[in-house]
């Protein structure tokens, strides 16, 4: 019995540790790189039209079924959240690239 | 023996379960639904009229009409976020809660307070035209303070109820009554 003991509390100690130890280490934690983070999050658009883009940009989250939180035109942002049982936030920025082409970068 | 072994697999599965730590966000969660097309047409009135800042200055005085505080605006973007706080409770549960106390001497906690989120979008879409689109959600909480409902806002008539109310509100600003 005590042998068995010792063996669970063996496995859920390692199973334990898939979880974080000090949750302060959030703080400055990535998963990826950070120019693959943005390699990830960004595409570039065939246009110059910012504030056109800002405006599809909320048109396709309305799509999604998020609702608006936050939009800034100088800033080039736009913030939602959908609640669906769960809950998501997306921010999406759009900044000029060049002179031809606008980059929209989603995060979650 | 059997029992050895049914005490070691309880710890193992509730490690598992421990180790679950996130709550996840399903895959399909930003794919276009079959419903997305007809919601779209739900939430959205095009108004004969270029004057976008007027349609949308009309919106939020429906909103605060309705008792929505106005969260944050954006003009140049068409964008007016508004909430509110409401009572949530309800008197189907409140009775089902109350049975099941009666019955099984179970707490069940009910839905007590809730906040409802707009965002009122307008957007140019012709010469003369603009369109107007408000999204809807709101967040549960029950009587211990925990989240029990997140939801968005699809129920028909309650769209209906609001382009009704926002053609009024046009209409009367229009002849400055």
């Amino acid at each position: 019995m005590k042998k068995t003991f010792i063996i669970a509390s063996a496995f859920l100690t390692l199973c334990l540790t898939a979880c974080q130890t000090t949750s302060m280490n959030q703080v400055m934690e990535t998963s990826t790189s950070q120019v693959q983070t943005r390699q990830i999050q960004t595409r570039a658009f065939d246009t110059t039209n910012r504030k056109q883009t800002l405006r599809t940009v909320i048109a396709t989250l309305q799509d999604l079924g998020f609702v608006i939180d936050k939009a800034d035109n100088e800033l080039g942002t736009v913030s939602g959240t959908k609640l669906d049982g769960y809950s998501l936030r997306m921010t999406v920025t759009a900044r000029p690239r060049g002179k031809k082409q606008t980059l929209v970068r989603a995060i979650m | 023996m059997r029992q050895k072994h049914f005490s070691t697999l309880c710890v193992c599965i509730l490690a598992m379960l421990l180790t679950a730590c996130n709550q996840t966000i399903p895959k399909q969660a930003l794919q276009l639904s079959q419903e997305s097309m007809t919601l779209r047409q739900l939430q959205t009135r095009s108004f004969n009229t270029s004057n976008e800042k007027k349609l949308l200055t009309s919106g939020a005085g429906v909103l605060q009409d309705l008792g929505f505080n106005i969260d944050e605006s954006e003009t140049s973007l068409g964008v007016i976020v508004g909430s509110k706080d409401r009572d949530a409770t309800e008197a189907g549960q409140i009775a089902g809660a109350v049975a099941m106390a009666v019955l099984f001497g179970v707490y069940m906690p009910t839905d007590k307070n809730q906040k409802i989120r707009a965002s009122l979008i307008t957007r140019p879409t012709g010469k003369n035209k603009t369109n107007l689109r408000i999204t809807l959600q709101r967040v549960v909480w029950n009587t211990q303070g925990q989240i029990s409902k997140t939801q968005s806002i699809v129920e028909p008539e309650i769209y209906q109820e609001f382009f009704s109310k926002l053609s009024k509100a046009v209409f009367l600003e229009a002849n400055e009554i």
